[in-house]
């Protein structure tokens, strides 16, 4: 018997429901620092948790040790009755939605395989500007999961996933420049080539350093530079709603944003690493639509927060590590694109900025939307140009009041970054030097 | 060692069978870790998560032909294949230049010295106390909603290598994170943030209801503040964000893997170069007694120390791995640190702190006509020669007195500039270790911080205009 059976066995007589979820990883990564290749890794991780629930309330517990099942199901068994109100059902069936999100060539990428794009990647680039120097890691994880419940219900999946990132970096005294590109996704491709051509066209841009002095001005933020988002992240999720925490909580029909903004999350997009068949509590995997033409239509849902709220789940119980219960969180949040490619975005600016790289995006206040963070990669534009880099800029406002008030437009070419999204032109933005 | 059962039977011969599989590397370590933790979180008012994990695993580091292969895994059979997958990963990547200091074998074993140790109190007391803490909030007029949060995280780990070292030790560490919510002018959520922690005993988290009444107090306070103003000001630091300063401004550039192969890096962390005034002292050092970065050994098996990093205003000092060591010909300083058995060690900080200097608090606001004061850490980050830190409670300064509380304090700048800025440094020292430092992929790594009161002059405050 597997170890699924015999939890689901053992803890199906002494319990009025349970789930077991197995994981199983085995991932191929190798790093460069300073353009060499410093370390090559082989990493395998397995581990089992289980959800019991006696009289209303959940048990949980989760181990890498599978050796002593009588020991994890005596361990959820002991802590239900302390334990949290769950006020959903596990599914009678799963369903799994119809995604491709297990790539074989991925798969089947070795260390050899890594080593190779690596070394090519850095070489590449160091041909490409030879003064800069190149820190970059590669890294290939092949997901193996199972879930299974008391009623019978069992599904497992396979997926694969590939990321890493090159960062390109030139140091003088007075003017240190990082500059980095990455991307994840369930398919190995062409990635460690588009951030060589990023890196090099950017670090050339960059060279050139000008001033800019304090003010408010047109701002086109990158996916990249859209990390302090995060707050838009906590006012779209159910968990936040029933906890007074999110300022939409009663907003649904109304308008939130610009018209222009439509926000979905999306779980069956394969260019990104969250896409699978089924949840982490197996529920479908779907696409929702959170912001509509900037109306407010709902929120991200698990089974204990969708059977609160009288909806169904959205297929967003998500376990934020292998010890951690299901709740719901972001598959990948997506930002619809508009019309215009960057170029044309910069091109229809006379007087402004465009972010690339922000730091201290987690300093911002998580609930309210204000934030004040540092431009790490920003560069000014007059009359449609690139003129240069400018240095040392924060730049402050709030999220909300953004997406409500300073769109101008959305941007044509979305990528991964913090949202899955293109970049957005603003107006008014305080930029402080 | 400690009432934990010995991590799997017979160790040191398995682990001295698995070396022998080895012989042609020119080192290797096998790391085992055996995790469990607790995780308590009540949201509003009720109970959102209550999360028990217990884990095991292991990984090996070979360093073959000056290249390294690593492999991490959580079954504990067959070790000798680990080895000798972790070679086979070393000589995927051919011939490279990595070196390595030698090291004095050690054999040691470093019980935990617990006060009270979490795992001896039932769940069901802990969590009455945090929900005692939590429902204070909830009853709080003008607390719109809030979050309890308690966390213990305890290890052993036993690290083996091929020269001849074997080092078992422990740590412990409990955390309660306490966060309040209050409506500002514009009906949105402000939070205000109480730590309460601990590496060695639990009985100081029961009775901290004043503390909490007083952090609702604060939201509420805090939320209806201006907010601050962007500018240049001068600007006074509480000890706590001067040691998330420190940490994040200075403790970065300190770790030599970036430098140790950077030429230009090298130029400028010149040893000698002049960082700031006379008064400025930095160390980092895991002997710091029972905080966050607190070990007898790093993960290398290096004995940790206390390196001055600057002394009197002057480059003095960096931190090192074997490798980073070996390579600027400098000595190891024990920080070579791995979040978990799933990661290799890399060059980390330990308790980093700006030493204590001749000044008190009053001399230091006394002169400032309008300036900021900037109290706790709020998140920082560093791109090496820019930071930014957020402060999580401001007030202003005028005339020589603190005023009225601000609110969205957050600093950055050039490290060099703002080093050479820092005019005073007072004599009260506190450490912290509420924090988990994050570098690369590897997060949280806990790390102690500490330092005085600090006035940094000129110093770039963001906000809207």
């Amino acid at each position: 018997m597997s170890i699924i059976e015999q939890l689901l066995e053992k803890a199906k007589a002494r319990t009025d429901a349970a789930e077991v979820f197995y994981t199983q990883s085995e991932a191929t990564a190798a790093a460069w620092a300073s353009d060499r290749l410093k370390i090559a890794e082989g990493k395998e991780s397995s581990g089992v948790a289980l959800r019991v629930m006696v009289d209303g309330k959940m048990g949980f517990f989760a181990t890498t040790k599978m050796d002593d099942p009588d020991m994890i199901v005596d361990t959820a068994i002991e802590l239900a009755p302390l334990g949290t109100e769950f006020a959903g059902e596990f599914p009678d069936s799963y369903d799994p939605a119809d995604v491709d999100a297990y790539d074989e060539p991925t798969a089947q990428a070795g260390p050899d395989k890594i080593v190779e794009t690596g070394n090519k990647m850095v070489a590449d680039a160091k041909s490409g500007k030879s003064d800069a120097m190149y820190d970059g890691k590669l890294d290939r994880t092949i997901i193996r999961a199972e879930i299974a419940n008391s009623k019978g219900a069992h599904s497992e999946f396979r997926k694969t996933i590939f990321e890493g990132y090159l960062s390109g970096s030139v140091t003088r005294e007075g003017d240190v420049l990082i500059i980095w590109d990455f991307d994840a996704s369930t398919k190995m491709g062409d990635q460690p080539s588009d951030w060589v051509k990023w890196n090099v066209e950017t670090l050339n841009a960059a060279s050139n350093v000008v001033s800019l002095p304090s003010g408010d001005y047109k701002c086109i933020l990158t996916p990249k530079a859209l990390d302090m988002f995060g707050p838009l992240q906590m006012a779209l999720n159910a968990r936040n709603v029933l906890k007074d925490m999110s300022p939409f909580g009663d907003k649904v029909g109304e308008q939130v944003f610009d018209p222009r903004i439509n926000l979905v999350d999306d779980g069956l997009n394969a260019l990104t690493p969250s896409a699978q068949p089924i949840d982490d509590e197996g529920v479908t995997m779907q696409k929702t639509t959170l912001i509509e033409n900037g109306v407010l239509k709902g929120f991200i849902h698990d089974l204990h927060t969708s059977a609160k709220m009288g909806v169904a789940s959205t297929g967003n119980g998500m376990r934020g590590g292998l010890s951690a219960t299901p709740r719901a969180g972001f598959t990948t949040l997506t930002l619809m694109p508009g019309d215009k490619s960057l170029d044309e975005l910069v091109a229809s600016v006379d007087k402004g900025v465009l972010i690339d790289q922000i730091m201290g995006a987690h300093q911002a206040s998580p609930f309210s939307g204000d934030f004040s963070v540092s431009v790490s990669l920003g560069f000014v534009i007059e009359n449609g140009k690139i003129v240069g880099r400018f240095k040392d800029g924060m730049m402050a406002g709030n999220v909300f009041r953004m997406m409500k008030d300073k769109v101008i437009e959305t941007g044509s070419e979305q990528r991964l970054a913090h949202m899955y999204a293109p970049p957005v032109l603003f107006d008014g933005i305080t930029i402080a030097t | 060692m400690s009432k934990d059962v010995a991590l799997v039977p017979d160790l040191r011969e398995r682990l001295d069978e698995a070396l022998r599989a080895g012989a042609d590397a020119t080192e290797v370590e096998i790391r085992l870790e055996e995790i469990d933790s607790l995780n308590i979180t009540y949201q509003k008012e009720s109970l959102e998560s209550l999360n028990k994990g217990v884990g095991m695993g292991g990984c090996v580091r070979a360093l073959v032909d000056g290249s390294w292969g690593f492999c991490s895994f959580n079954s504990l059979e067959n070790l000798p294949s680990r080895v000798e997958q972790a070679i086979a990963i070393a000589k995927a990547l051919g011939p490279g230049s990595v070196k390595i200091t030698e090291q004095e074998p050690v054999v040691d074993s470093v019980p935990l010295d617990l006060k009270k140790d979490p795992r001896d109190v039932p769940i069901s007391e802990i969590l009455g106390t945090v929900k005692g803490y939590n429902d204070i909030l909830v009853k709080h007029d003008g607390i719109a909603s809030n979050y309890t949060i308690y966390r213990h995280f305890h290890y052993r780990r036993v690290l083996a290598n091929k020269t001849g070292s074997f080092i078992e030790q422990e740590k412990m560490r409990m955390t309660l994170m306490v966060m309040a919510m209050a409506m500002d002018p514009d009906g949105m959520m402000q939070d205000s943030r109480e730590f309460v922690n601990s590496l060695t005993d639990y009985s100081v988290l029961p009775g901290k209801e004043e503390l909490i009444e007083k952090l609702a107090a604060t939201a509420i306070e805090t939320a209806k503040a201006p907010k601050v103003k962007a500018g240049t000001y001068p600007v006074v630091v509480d000890p706590m964000l001067t040691g998330t300063f420190v940490h994040e401004a200075f403790g970065h550039l300190s770790e030599a893997d970036f430098v140790h192969e950077n030429p230009d890096w090298q130029k400028i962390l010149t040893m000698g170069r002049k960082m700031g005034r006379p008064i400025l002292n930095i160390t980092d050092g895991g002997t710091v007694p029972d905080e966050g970065g607190s070990m007898k050994y790093d993960d290398e098996g290096t004995p940790t120390g206390l390196t001055y990093l600057v002394k009197e205003g002057i480059l003095n000092g960096r931190l090192h791995s074997r490798e980073t060591a070996e390579a600027l010909n400098e000595e190891p300083t024990g920080n070579a640190r791995a979040v978990s058995y799933r990661f290799p060690p890399i060059v980390r900080m330990t308790n980093t702190s700006i030493e204590p200097g001749p000044h008190s608090f009053e001399d230091m606001i006394s002169d400032i006509k309008y300036g900021i004061y900037a109290v706790r850490p709020h998140g920082g980050q560093t791109s090496l020669e820019q930071f930014t830190f957020g402060a999580d409670q401001g007030f202003e300064i005028v005339d020589g007195k603190i005023g009225q509380r601000l609110r969205n304090v957050s600093i950055s700048g050039n490290l060099f500039k703002t080093l050479e800025n820092i005019d005073m440094i007072s004599d009260d020292r506190s450490f912290e270790s509420v924090g988990g430092c994050g570098k690369g992929e590897q997060a949280p790594l806990p790390v102690g911080t500490g330092g005085p009161h600090i006035r940094i002059q000129d110093c770039v405050v963001g906000g809207e205009s």
